[in-house]
């Protein structure tokens, strides 16, 4: 009855997260959550307020669209805001409406 | 009043304490955290109060004061980029990207530097002009078009600059200012007392909760101290003194009132730490943050707050005469 589809989710800075969700849409999404973020990593603690916020976007999406939206990320945001995206292999039920 | 009793009035404010409270608590590593939702709803709150109070002011004050003022303001916010730009690359050995956006934050203003030199102005019993709120909003925007211009103009704005100016002209701190202010104008001083219980009343102790946020949030980034280095240090502790006397200077020629030329001088001197980031880092991401929001934030802002307004105040009143 489940559909084996990808699981993308990706933090990012505040400033460029909704940019990201916008382009995770025009390659085809067909929808994401985004929840707000607190964490450390390689760009220092972002624990909120100004210039700390991250952002979370979670999607479930085919494979090939997995695979563009990690490119469009790989070339435009990698390189110049603190983003980090990782795929996971997730079952959903009615997985027509993800693709 | 003497100097020193301005210094004591200022340092002892219910303001400065509670953001030296923030910092304390950071600094004992205390659990004392305000959630996201409370800092965004205070800053929306103080945003909107002193919009609908300038716009008040602004609709019984002399039009010509008034434009001289905002013409002061605007010419004061293109300006101070540029020698920044230059400062910052010639004596500083900063990169153009780098360069640029902390001189987009120091010719840009900071909303909670004017609050709180409105409120010491009030408590020292010489009030500014009613209607600066509108020099404020004002000043917020050309410096940041300014430093992105200079990037552009070095071949440094890699990232999506168009996106940026959109985001600061419809960015929730001009929106709120000059939505405010025209509210204010258009109700007027009558319609404005419905609703002063609840902006003009509890507005100081709003600001007190906020500068204590600001406080935790200055404190968090004291680490980052020895990434900035010296020569930022001093540029972030030098550049609001010459802008501070600079913009009383102006405020002064243009026949302000001592308040507001202590006005002027804070908002010159002031860095921006809401709009200016967004902004920058949209436009030029390859800037580093460790820098500017440092230098705005942890450095220029505590400066002001503590040492600036006073200072600036004693000049404004020195340059009246007795």
């Amino acid at each position: 009855m489940t559909v084996a589809l990808k699981l993308i989710t990706v933090v990012a800075e505040e400033v460029v997260a909704p940019k990201i969700a916008e382009d995770m849409m025009r390659l085809g999404a067909s929808g994401y959550t985004m929840v707000e973020a607190h964490g450390q990593g390689s760009r220092g603690k972002r624990m909120g307020r100004v210039g700390e916020l991250n952002l979370r976007i979670d999607a479930v999406v085919s494979a090939a669209v997995a695979e563009k939206i990690m490119a469009r990320l790989s070339d435009h945001y990698f390189p110049r805001y603190a983003t980090i995206a990782w795929l996971g292999d997730v079952s959903v039920l009615r997985g027509d409406k993800y693709v | 009043m003497t100097t020193l009793e301005l210094v004591r009035l200022n340092l002892l404010s219910p303001m400065v304490l509670s953001f030296v409270l923030g910092a304390v608590a950071h600094l004992v590593r205390s659990d004392l955290k305000f959630p996201d939702q409370v800092y965004t709803a205070l800053s929306i709150y103080l945003l909107f109060a002193i919009g609908l109070k300038g716009g008040v002011a602004l609709s019984v004050a002399p039009f010509g004061t008034v434009i001289l003022a905002l013409l002061a303001g605007f010419a004061l916010g293109t300006a101070i980029p540029l020698w920044s730009f230059h400062i910052l690359t010639r004596l500083g050995k900063f990169d153009a990207s780098n360069a640029a956006a902390i001189a987009a934050h120091y010719g840009s203003v900071s909303a909670v530097t004017f609050i709180a030199a409105t409120a010491y102005l009030q408590s020292a019993g010489l009030p500014a002009e009613g209607f600066m709120p509108a020099v404020l909003a004002v000043m917020e925007v050309p410096a940041i078009v300014v430093a992105l211009l200079l990037a552009k103009l070095k071949g440094a704005a890699d990232g999506d600059w168009r996106a940026a100016l959109p985001e600061v002209l419809a960015g929730k701190s001009i929106v709120l200012l000059v939505g405010g202010l025209a509210i204010g104008f258009l109700a007027g001083p009558t319609g404005y007392t419905s609703v002063a219980p609840f902006f003009a009343e509890p507005f100081q102790g709003a600001l007190c909760l906020f500068l204590l946020d600001m406080g935790l949030v200055a404190a968090r980034r004291l680490g980052d101290f020895k990434q900035v280095g010296p020569f930022l240090i001093a540029f972030a502790i030098a550049m609001p003194v010459l802008h501070g006397i600079i913009g009383v200077f102006v405020g002064y020629e243009i026949g302000l009132s001592v308040g507001g030329a202590t006005i002027l001088g804070v908002l010159a001197a002031s860095a921006s730490y809401i709009a200016a980031p967004a902004a920058v880092r949209i436009a030029l991401p390859e800037a580093n943050p460790g820098f500017y929001l440092t230098a705005s934030l942890a450095i220029t802002f505590p400066f002001n707050l503590v040492v600036g307004l006073p200072l600036y105040f004693a000049f404004a009143q020195m340059l009246k005469g007795p």
